[in-house]
């Protein structure tokens, strides 16, 4: 051992554990999917109803702000606007079966129809949204979905797999309504 | 409350609320985001937490509640950025708040850039991220200032 007691004769090498740990974590059907959409899905036609309740649930317990409850089209005034955060294909989309939302953290990879990293928990690690024009009662929303790409960190226990995902947004007219870039921490 | 003072440095009036089950179900029910970590201690636990954690999406609608109530209808949201630094407990209050970095006259309006965080009861800064506006309807003298 060198006089300093820094030698790093027994020590790992953190560069090397990375490596290591993205060969582990990440296999090349994983980096097959990078940059490929995975999933494109159209909306039902949003709701007076599904706005009111978004609303109702993100101001809660206090009252939303009056243009996201009010009558809407259906009762006669103009179209409500949605929260610009909400999400339209929650619980139902048209084609798809309803039925218990993939929550593990191989999601990403369960619907693209690979093996999943052997990895149990996935937290959310942040967000960016750019917003175009808002959605509106009865509007059809597309989106196509895609991983932009996965990379390891280390973190106080271990590696952690980062994987950056992108959301593409627009309505029955072609227009774009938001794109989101997510970054998902699976542990 | 209509928008009168854009001067870089200033806080927007805040957001709060508490967390509880009442509160993350309601947004579960919307968002069909039934995560055993949202729902369950124990799930939470097994995930190294003290319990069951809220939601970062319902954490994210608070940023731009923060936004939107400030905003009214004098504008709009362009873009907002969030990073998650640490959960956030059941019982916890939460509070959002924002303050102005800088203002940019453009044809029809100001865009605001918006520095966002958002701390809990103990203290704890749980999330930081920013957001870029475009305001109408507000007189500022200048074209563009930044905080210092």
């Amino acid at each position: 051992m060198s006089p300093s007691g820094n030698s790093l004769v027994g020590k790992a090498d953190p560069m090397t554990d990375i490596a290591d740990a993205e060969d582990a974590l990440i296999s090349d059907e994983m980096r097959g999917i990078e940059g490929r959409v995975l999933r494109s899905r159209t909306s039902y036609p949003i709701s007076a109803s599904d706005i009111r309740k978004w609303a109702i649930a993100v101001y809660y317990p206090e009252t939303p702000p009056a243009k996201f409850i009010g009558a809407g089209a259906a009762g006669g005034e103009e179209p409500l606007v949605a929260p610009e955060e909400f999400n339209p294909f929650a619980w139902a989309t048209p084609g798809a079966k309803p039925g218990p939302a993939d929550v593990s953290a191989g999601f990403i990879e369960n619907g693209a129809g690979i093996s999943p990293p052997q990895l149990k928990f996935i937290v959310n690690g942040g967000s960016a949204f750019e917003y175009g024009v808002p959605m509106r009662e009865g509007d059809v929303i597309t989106n196509e979905y895609s991983v932009k790409s996965y990379t390891v960190k280390q973190g106080k226990r271990g590696p952690l797999l980062m994987t950056e995902t992108q959301d593409r947004w627009i309505n029955q007219n072609g227009e774009h309504v938001r794109s989101i870039l997510m970054t998902l921490v699976r542990y | 409350m209509p928008i009168t003072d854009i001067t870089p440095g200033t806080e927007i009036p805040s957001f709060v609320r508490q967390q509880n089950f009442h509160a993350w179900n309601r947004f579960a029910a919307v968002n069909d985001e039934f995560v055993p970590i949202h729902m369950h201690d124990a799930a939470g636990q097994a995930a190294g937490f003290p319990g069951a954690i809220g939601m970062g999406n319902l954490a994210c609608s608070y940023f731009h509640n923060v936004l939107r109530d400030w905003l009214g209808e004098q504008g709009r949201i362009c873009r907002v950025s969030v990073q998650y630094r640490q959960p956030n407990n059941q019982g916890s209050i939460l509070t959002t708040r924002g303050k102005i970095v800088s203002v940019s006259q453009k044809p029809a309006a100001h865009e605001v850039q918006i520095e966002l965080w958002m701390e809990d009861d103990a203290g704890r800064v749980l999330m930081n991220g920013e957001a870029l506006l475009e305001v109408t309807g507000v007189e500022v003298t200048g074209v563009e200032v930044t905080s210092p």
